[in-house]
């Protein structure tokens, strides 16, 4: 009878195991990627098969649709763009989509994928900053290109909207092809926004790799950053260092914390059976945060 | 001098495996790190004993997988109605039950009552997915959700509404103070609940019933630390 008990113990172990949905993960070998994973793994425990495949610049889609047809997953967690590209031009499992820039935009039409933006929200920006010091943040300066993140701007104002946070937007689409015309502006316009008389309390700086081009950041930004009386913050961790300093504060998504959510979505899928779609593109919940101390005590703030 | 200072490491090692070990896990009660200073250090009954405070459940869960678990633990009341590991026999009461309430609440008009089935609750994770979310249905009996979303502390929780990732959210009363700072007038409470979970006190096989009363005399500083009035015992009758 006990060996009985045993063996029936045994079948419903390797059964549940045999039955368990597979999430496959595909990424880049990179400690980032690896911390998400770690953040995935610890939520999802044993409750759901994972599966990692570490691809690289060499991986083909071929390579993809191949592991694909040998692990047979149930969910997909892909990070980065070639793993969003490969789970976009298959369009058949449902995927989680994170460590990439402006889901907002370019996953919009794929209902099998929802995922985590990268970008910080300004939300979040500016709430880590109020909570960190001493400063009350009642309007805020955005300098952006609308074809590439209108559906990021419109967020950001409705949600610090509910904070009575006015955001300024300023599009800069006009002049984003016109190298000479783009620097005369930006220039322009970050001089009148960083004055008092402008009323802003910030700067939120965007992770736009035009506006952010290499001369542009030395020529306009930097100096710009130097002579103002208003902090400049971003999402980007790199912005507040030490040998750049020019963000007084950035707030840039939790790796771990990252993975953690993306389990969160997976359970909603493969537990409660709602549609990826349905999740859509949500923004990092957990920050990490980070002070150049130096701007702090030019601007004088606590 | 030598012979004297192993003397004296014997001792403390010895001193060190005969502590009782107590564990605090109150996810929606106390701040960890707060908690110990104020709370653990200044608690002349923790005097003597080993104790921690637990952050988050996998870290008490990984305890208890590592054989490390704590001989007695003080902990939400729906963590001892799955676990295996620890039987209740202390509880946290307070004089007027209807004092602590847990409340349903939105930032935006569009997330009313009425849309409660097409919208994403935020909750703090107590004791784990399941629990929590039979939790929720126990004390939001008949108000039905899309999907829950946990988060592990309030500030995420308090983030995940106003980023739109969650719809509604369920706090504790003590709470809504942090919630309005953010988002003032915006906030609407849906519905109220009176919390009627307390935590528990509760105790591996083996330890002594006389060392897990001691926590009766929890001073009243403490209690309040956790949000509570009394602690009374409650063998067999816990609930």
């Amino acid at each position: 009878m006990y060996n009985l008990i045993k063996i029936f113990l045994l079948a419903t172990f390797i059964l549940n195991n045999l039955t368990a949905e597979t999430i496959l993960v595909v990424r880049e070998s990179n400690p980032a990627f690896l911390q998400v994973l770690q953040g995935f793994n610890d939520e999802i425990g044993e409750d759901y098969s994972v599966v990692d495949f570490t691809i690289n610049s060499k991986s083909t889609y071929s390579d993809f649709t191949k592991k694909i047809k040998a692990t047979k997953p149930d969910l997909l967690l892909v990070m980065d763009e070639t793993a969003v590209q490969f789970a976009k031009k298959l369009n058949s499992v449902k995927t989680i989509a994170v460590m990439g820039l402006n889901f907002q935009k370019t996953l919009i039409n794929f209902k099998n994928i929802c995922g985590i933006s990268y970008e910080t929200a300004p939300y979040s920006i500016v709430s880590e900053f109020q909570d960190i010091s001493s400063k009350k943040v009642n309007k805020i300066s955005i300098l952006y290109r609308k074809q590439y993140n209108q559906k990021f701007i419109e967020d950001a104002k409705r949600q610090l909207s509910r904070s009575k946070v006015i955001v300024n937007a300023i599009d800069l689409d006009s002049v984003a092809n016109n190298k000479k015309k783009l620097r005369k502006k930006l220039a322009k316009i970050l001089k009148k926004q960083t004055k008092r008389s402008s009323k802003n309390d910030a700067i939120v700086v965007l992770g736009d790799n035009v506006l952010l081009e290499r001369s542009l950041f030395s020529k306009v930004w930097i100096p710009a950053a130097n002579k103002a009386k208003i902090p400049f913050l971003s999402g980007i961790k790199v912005l507040s260092s030490k040998k750049l300093n020019f963000c007084a504060f950035t707030a840039s998504p939790d790796h771990i914390a990252m993975g953690s959510q993306a389990a969160q979505f997976a359970y909603n899928i493969l537990e409660e059976g709602v549609s990826p779609q349905e999740i859509g593109i949500q923004y990092a919940a957990e920050i990490e945060t980070n002070i150049n101390k130096k701007k702090f005590r030019k601007l004088r703030i606590k | 001098m030598k012979k004297f200072h192993l003397v004296f490491f014997l001792f403390c090692l010895q001193s060190t495996w005969t502590k009782t070990s107590v564990g605090i896990f109150l996810p929606e009660n106390i701040k960890p790190k707060k908690f110990i200073k104020s709370g653990v250090k200044k608690e002349h009954v923790f005097k003597g004993l080993k104790v921690k405070v637990f952050s988050s459940f996998k870290t008490l869960k990984l305890a208890i997988k590592k054989g490390k678990n704590p001989d007695i633990l003080i902990a939400p009341s729906s963590y001892f109605a799955s676990s295996d590991s620890y039987k209740p026999s202390l509880q946290f009461m307070l004089k007027d039950q209807n004092v602590t309430k847990r409340l349903l609440c939105s930032i935006d008009p569009k997330w009313s009552l009425k849309n409660t089935t097409s919208g994403v609750v935020g909750i703090i994770e107590s004791v784990g997915r399941k629990e929590t979310k039979k939790e929720l249905a126990q004390q939001f009996a008949g108000v039905k959700f899309k999907s829950p979303s946990f988060s592990k502390s309030l500030k995420s929780l308090i983030s995940s509404i106003g980023l739109d990732n969650t719809n509604y959210l369920i706090i504790s009363e003590k709470n809504l103070g942090q919630l309005k700072e953010k988002f003032g007038a915006a906030v609407t409470v849906l519905k109220s609940v009176p919390n009627i979970k307390y935590p528990m006190v509760g105790a591996k096989d083996g330890v002594s019933q006389d060392e897990v009363h001691k926590l009766l005399k929890l001073s009243s500083d403490t209690l309040q630390l956790i949000d509570m009035d009394k602690i009374v015992p409650c063998d067999g009758e816990c609930k």
